[in-house]
C-alpha cells in the first residue's frame, strides 16, 4: 500500500543490485546495458548530498509562497488561521501527490520535503483545533499524531517517519503507564522492555512476509531502535536517575533502587549479548549497538563505583582498546568465522575527501587561536588528543 | 540479491559465467569488522594520550622535568624509527599502506613529536620567544612526513599546523568559533591562505605528484575562500573588492567542479555564491519601496530555488552521463 510505483520501484531495487555486482567486476558491460534496458522504467535514487540540498531549497519554497500567500490573503484569514493551516497542508499533499504520480519522483528531496512539512502543517493544526493546555496535553498529542505519522510511514515508505511512529509509540506506553499512578512508574522499566520486545517481534513477522520488500529498510530501522529501547530501559543509570526524578525518591547514601542487582546485570549483559548475536548473525547494527552499549555500560559502573583516578583509567581504558584492536587483527589475519578485518567495500572515501583526516584534525589539531600579546607559543593549545592539559 | 538473480537468471539476462561468478562471490563475501577495529585504535590512541598526559600533568612535581622530555622524546622518535624501518619506498603517487598498525604508529609518532616540541618550549623556552617559530617547524616536520609516508591524516594535521602559524584555525568547528572575523588581517590571511593552498594543488596537479592530496587542498582552499570573501564582504569597509573576488574565486571552484566531476565542490560554490548574490540583492532593494522589496524578496527566494533545484539536477545527469548504471 504505497503511493509510489511499485513496478518501478522493483525495477530499482533489481538495478541497485546489479550495480553493486557490477561494481565488483562480476557482469559484462553489456548484459548490465541489456539488463537497464529492459528494467525501464524504474526510479532513480539520488545521492543524499543532492537530497539534502533540494530538500532545503524546497522547504524555502514552500515557506516563501505561503509568506505571499498569507499577505494576499491575510484580510480573508484573520482569526480562521487554523482552518488554513489545515488547508494548506492539504494543498502540500495535493502537490506531493502530483510530483509522485505525474512527476516521477522518489526521495529525491522535494517529496521529502514536501511530506515532513506537509505533515508538520497538519499535525500542528490538528493540535491547535481539537487540544488543550491540560494534563493530558501530551498524551493527547501522541495518540492523536501517531496514526497519521504511521499511515504516512507507510504510504511513503519512509524511514524517518518510521522511527518516529516507534517513538510515539514509546512515548505513548511511557506516558500511559505515568498515568498509572506509583504502580506505573515502579514498572516502568519493564513495560518499557515489553513494549521494544513487542515491536521487534511484530517488526521481524512483517519483514518475513513477503509483500513487505519495500518496507524492510524502514522496518530494519525500527528493529535496530526497538533493540537500543530494550537496553537503554534496563540500564541502571536510566532507571536509578529517572525514578529519582519521577517518584521524587531520595535514594539514601549506601541504598539502592528495588532490583539493583537485576538492573546492574542487564546493564553488563545485554551489550555482550547484542555484539555476539551481531557477529553470529553477521548484522552491522547489532554489532555496533553491543559496542556502543558496552562503552555506556562502563561509563554507567564508573559512575556510581570510582574505583581508580581518571587518569588511571584513560590510561587502563585505552591500553585495553589498543590491546583488544591488535588482537582482534591478529585474531583475524586468516578470516575466521566468515569475518575479516580487511575492507570490504569501499565506503570510507565517498567524498574524496577522506572524513577520517578532518576527524584527526579536529581531535588533534591545534585549538583556539589567541590573540597577540599572549604568553602562549604562538599556535594556541595543543592538545595531545583532547588531554586538555598545558605543557 | 538471490531473488534478483534468480529473476535475471530465468529471464536469460545473465549468462551461467556471471551468474556462477556471482554466486561464487556471495558465499565468499566475509563480514568486515574493518572499521570497528580503526575505531577501537583511534579511541585507544585518544585515551592513552589523553591519560599519559594528565597522569604527567598531575606528578610533574615528582617526576621531573627532563625525565619527562626524555620520555616523549624517545617514544616519539621510537615511533618514527618503526616507521622509516617498515616504509615502502617513496612514490610520486598514491603509496599503499604497509598496514593499519603503521598509519596509527605514523600518527601517534608525529603528536608525541608535537607534545615533545610544545613541552620543550613551555618548560625550557627553546625558541626563545619566537613563537611563530615554535608553531613552523613541526608544522613543516608534519607535512614533510605526510608527503613521505602518504598519510592523509597527517597532511590535514600539518595544514593547519600551517595555518595557524599563520594565525588562523581551519578545522571544521573552530573555522566560525574561535576567528575574529571582523579582524581585517584574519580576512586578508583566509584569503592568502586559500590562494597558496591553491597554488599547491594546481602545481601538485600539473606535476601530477600525490593527487590524492590535492583534494584536500582544494578542500580548505574553498571554504576559506568563500569565508573569507563573504566576511570581507559583510564586515569590511573595502567590501567593494570582496564581491567580484568571491565571485572570480567561486566561478574558478564551480568550473573546477565541473572539470573534476565534484558535486560535493559544485555545492560548496552554489553555497557561499548564492550567499554571495543574496547579499547584493538584499543591498539592492534596501534603497527600493518596501512594497516592491518584500514582494522581489519572495519571489526572489521562490524563483532561484526552483532555478537551482532544476540546476543541481541537470549538473547531477551531466556529471553522470556515461554511467552505464
Amino acid at each position: 500500500m504505497t503511493l509510489y510505483n511499485r513496478v518501478k520501484l522493483a525495477n530499482l531495487l533489481v538495478l541497485e543490485d546489479v550495480k553493486a555486482w557490477y561494481r565488483r567486476g562480476l557482469v559484462p558491460a553489456d548484459q548490465v546495458a541489456a539488463i537497464v534496458n529492459s528494467r525501464q522504467p524504474a526510479y532513480k535514487r539520488s545521492h543524499v548530498l543532492y537530497r539534502i540540498g533540494v530538500f532545503l531549497l524546497t522547504t524555502i519554497i514552500l515557506y516563501s509562497s505561503s509568506g505571499i500567500l498569507v499577505l494576499i490573503l491575510e484580510p480573508l484569514i484573520d482569526d480562521e488561521y487554523k482552518l488554513f493551516l489545515l488547508a494548506g497542508s492539504c494543498i502540500v499533499f495535493g502537490i506531493l501527490y502530483h510530483f509522485i504520480r505525474h512527476k516521477d519522483h522518489f526521495k529525491s528531496g522535494v517529496d521529502d520535503a514536501l511530506l515532513y512539512n506537509g505533515l508538520f502543517l497538519f499535525i500542528t493544526a490538528f493540535q491547535l483545533m481539537f487540544n488543550h493546555l491540560d494534563e493530558d496535553f501530551l498524551l493527547f498529542l501522541v495518540i492523536s499524531s501517531l496514526p497519521f505519522i504511521l499511515l504516512a510511514a507507510v504510504l511513503f515508505i519512509d524511514r524517518l517517519l518510521s522511527v518516529a511512529a516507534f517513538a510515539g509509540f514509546i512515548c505513548l506506553v511511557f506516558l500511559l503507564a505515568l498515568k498509572a499512578g506509583d504502580a506505573g512508574k515502579m514498572l516502568l522499566p519493564f513495560l518499557m522492555m515489553a513494549a521494544s520486545v513487542a515491536v521487534y517481534f511484530v517488526a521481524t513477522s512483517i519483514r518475513k512476509i513477503e509483500n513487505s520488500y519495500f518496507w524492510s529498510g524502514c522496518l530494519d530501522h525500527v528493529i535496530l531502535c526497538s533493540l537500543a529501547v530494550f537496553y537503554l530501559s534496563g540500564n541502571y543509570y536510566v532507571v536509578r536517575e529517572a525514578s529519582v526524578v519521577l517518584m521524587n525518591a531520595e535514594i539514601p547514601a549506601g541504598g539502592d533502587i528495588p532490583f539493583a542487582i537485576f538492573f546492574y546485570a542487564f546493564t553488563i549483559i545485554v551489550p555482550l549479548v547484542y555484539i555476539y548475536l551481531g557477529l553470529r548473525k553477521k548484522l552491522y547494527g547489532s554489532l555496533n549497538l553491543g559496542l556502543l552499549f558496552f562503552a555506556a555500560s562502563i561509563l554507567t559502573i564508573r559512575h556510581y563505583h570510582h574505583m581508580m583516578p581518571f587518569e588511571t583509567a584513560l590510561l587502563l581504558g585505552g591500553m585495553f582498546l589498543l590491546s583488544a584492536g591488535w588482537w582482534v587483527m591478529h585474531y583475524l589475519r586468516t578470516p575466521k568465522y566468515g569475518i575479516t578485518y580487511e575492507e570490504q567495500e569501499d565506503l570510507g572515501e565517498t567524498l574524496g575527501l577522506s572524513a577520517e583526516a578532518l576527524v584527526i584534525a579536529q581531535s588533534f589539531g591545534p585549538g583556539q587561536v589567541k590573540p597577540q600579546g599572549s604568553t602562549e607559543f604562538g599556535g594556541g593549545e595543543f592538545g595531545g588528543g583532547g588531554a586538555g592539559s598545558k605543557y | 540479491m538471490k531473488q534478483t538473480l534468480h529473476i535475471l537468471e530465468q529471464e536469460g539476462l545473465l549468462d551461467d559465467a556471471a551468474c556462477s561468478r556471482i554466486r561464487e562471490d556471495e558465499a565468499s563475501r566475509l563480514f568486515s569488522v574493518h572499521w570497528h577495529v580503526k575505531t577501537l585504535l583511534y579511541l585507544g590512541v585518544t585515551l592513552v594520550s589523553a591519560g599519559f598526559g594528565l597522569l604527567i600533568y598531575k606528578n610533574i612535581d615528582t617526576i621531573g622535568h627532563l625525565a619527562i622530555v626524555i620520555v616523549i622524546g624517545l617514544l616519539s622518535g621510537g615511533c618514527f624509527f618503526y616507521c622509516i624501518k617498515n616504509s615502502y619506498p617513496f612514490s610520486r603517487l598514491k603509496a599503499a599502506s604497509p598496514g593499519i598498525g603503521y598509519d596509527y604508529i605514523l600518527l601517534l609518532g608525529c603528536l608525541l613529536f608535537i607534545t615533545f616540541l610544545g613541552y620543550l618550549q613551555w618548560q625550557y623556552l627553546i625558541f626563545g620567544f619566537r613563537y611563530g617559530l615554535a608553531t613552523f617547524i613541526p608544522a613543516c616536520l608534519l607535512l614533510v612526513t605526510a608527503y613521505r609516508f602518504d598519510h592523509l591524516g597527517v597532511l590535514t594535521l600539518g595544514l593547519t599546523l600551517f595555518a595557524s602559524w599563520l594565525g588562523l584555525s581551519i578545522t571544521p568547528l573552530e573555522l566560525l568559533r574561535y576567528n575574529d572575523f571582523s579582524s581585517e588581517r584574519i580576512i586578508y590571511t583566509g584569503a592568502m591562505l586559500a590562494l597558496i593552498f591553491t597554488a599547491v594543488a594546481w602545481l601538485q596537479h600539473r606535476e601530477n605528484f600525490k593527487m590524492n592530496f590535492v583534494f584536500t587542498y582544494i578542500h580548505f582552499a574553498a571554504h576559506l575562500a568563500g569565508i573569507s570573501c563573504l566576511a570581507g564582504i559583510f564586515q569590511l569597509n573595502t567590501s567593494i573588492i570582496w564581491i567580484p573576488l568571491l565571485g572570480m574565486a567561486m566561478y574558478a571552484l564551480h568550473r573546477y567542479s565541473k572539470h573534476e566531476k565534484s558535486f560535493y565542490l559544485l555545492l560548496v560554490s552554489l553555497f557561499y555564491g548564492y550567499f554571495g548574490a543574496g547579499y547584493l540583492f538584499v543591498k539592492l532593494m534596501s534603497v527600493m519601496p518596501e512594497v516592491i522589496a518584500v514582494y522581489a524578496s519572495f519571489a526572489l527566494f521562490i524563483g532561484s530555488s526552483m532555478w537551482l533545484i532544476v540546476y543541481l539536477k541537470r549538473t547531477w545527469k551531466s556529471f553522470h552521463r556515461h554511467d552505464i548504471i
